[in-house]
């Protein structure tokens, strides 16, 4: 019989562990979601203003949630590849789910000329409207987010607890030195760091273990 | 130590199943109020893991809602049977991997829920290496 490949535990940096949502958000000192929401009563429209990887729609789907639990009804759309146009049949999708908040992650992405019509639609509906943006947008700043090195160690600390640690510290620095604070590319570089020294670790070839679920 | 009162367990498991092996197993429940089962699904499915969106399918399905028929008694070993397909195949790639595995869940009173999980291997594609630069 051919040998197949063993099964490992997990890759604690996965995708499946690290979106948004799979994690919280760690928030700054003093600072906490429900402060936030009070910055954000009905009829509201704020921004979130980061850079890639900062973790914004890691706190997005952390107040998404929390706007929930405080019984607003949200309608999230979230923008990817240069999106220029809110997607079709948005304002409906809305009106249909009884939606009172909508939440734009990739806000920028729109042109000039959809920010407005957005704005303008969430303005007649009594809309509150939140969203994620590289730089400012010229709505109210709910929170600039700029994750530091102590905040990387933290999410990787979390992640890793309960497994069998193959990076440590010094490779958290190391990738978030290299990727400019980019905290979402730390963690793809520590993905790799780990898959490596996972496989050096363990190179017999028939699988006998389960892997970690 | 396993303290989950969800036992699931495959028949003899090989190293590696193939493709169009006949997968079996059983699984059961102790510790429960039957009348707090709301439904029990049995899943095989593979998924993908790694730097990735994550895609899955499900291969095997079937549930059981104790309260829409004949009461089940879970504390007895409850048995699944499917023929394996030919693909997607086990792979342990560097960026992307994909897992077969079999997962009970068990749907209670109140929204709780209680779930177990087999992994399993199909077929015998090689793990990736990785290639110096």
């Amino acid at each position: 019989m051919t040998a197949g490949p063993l099964p490992r535990a997990a890759n604690p940096f996965s995708t499946r562990f690290v979106r948004p949502g799979a994690i919280p958000y760690l928030f700054p000192t003093g600072l906490a979601v429900d402060t936030l929401l009070e910055s954000f009563p009905p009829g509201a429209r704020a921004q979130i203003v980061g850079p890639h990887g900062s973790g914004k729609s890691t706190l997005l789907t952390c107040l998404t949630e929390a706007l929930k639990s405080a019984g607003r009804t949200t309608c999230r759309f979230d923008l990817h590849d240069g999106q220029r146009n809110m997607p079709p049949g948005w304002v409906k999708q809305a009106c249909h789910a009884g939606a009172d908040t909508i939440i734009v992650d990739g806000y920028e992405q729109l042109s000039w000329w959809n920010r407005w019509r957005l704005s303008r639609d969430c303005r007649r509906r009594t809309w509150s409207l939140l969203v994620t943006a590289h730089a400012d947008v010229g709505l109210q700043t709910l929170l600039r987010v700029a994750p530091t090195i102590d905040d990387a160690q933290a999410v990787v600390a979390r992640l890793l607890a309960g497994t069998e640690p193959l990076v440590g510290s010094d490779d958290v620095a190391e990738c978030f030195a290299a990727t400019g604070g980019n905290l979402r590319e730390t963690l793809f570089a520590l993905y790799d760091r780990h898959e490596r020294r996972a496989r050096g670790a363990n190179n017999a070839t028939v699988p006998s273990t389960p892997p970690r679920r | 130590m396993n303290s989950s009162p969800l036992r699931l367990q495959l028949d003899d498991p090989p190293a590696v199943y193939q493709p169009g092996n006949m997968l079996t197993g059983q699984f059961c429940l102790e510790g429960v109020t039957p009348a707090d089962i709301r439904a029990v699904e049995v899943s095989v499915l593979w998924n993908t893991e790694g730097k990735g969106e994550q895609d899955m399918s499900v291969h095997y399905f079937e549930r059981i809602e104790p309260q829409n028929g004949d009461p089940v008694d879970f504390r007895q070993p409850q048995r699944f049977r499917t023929v394996l397909p030919n693909s997607p195949l086990s792979y342990d790639g560097l960026i992307v991997k994909i897992n077969w595995l079999v997962r009970v869940r068990v749907f209670l009173a109140r929204g709780k829920e209680i779930v177990s999980e087999a992994p399993f291997w199909l077929g015998t594609v090689p793990r990736a290496s990785e290639v110096a630069p």
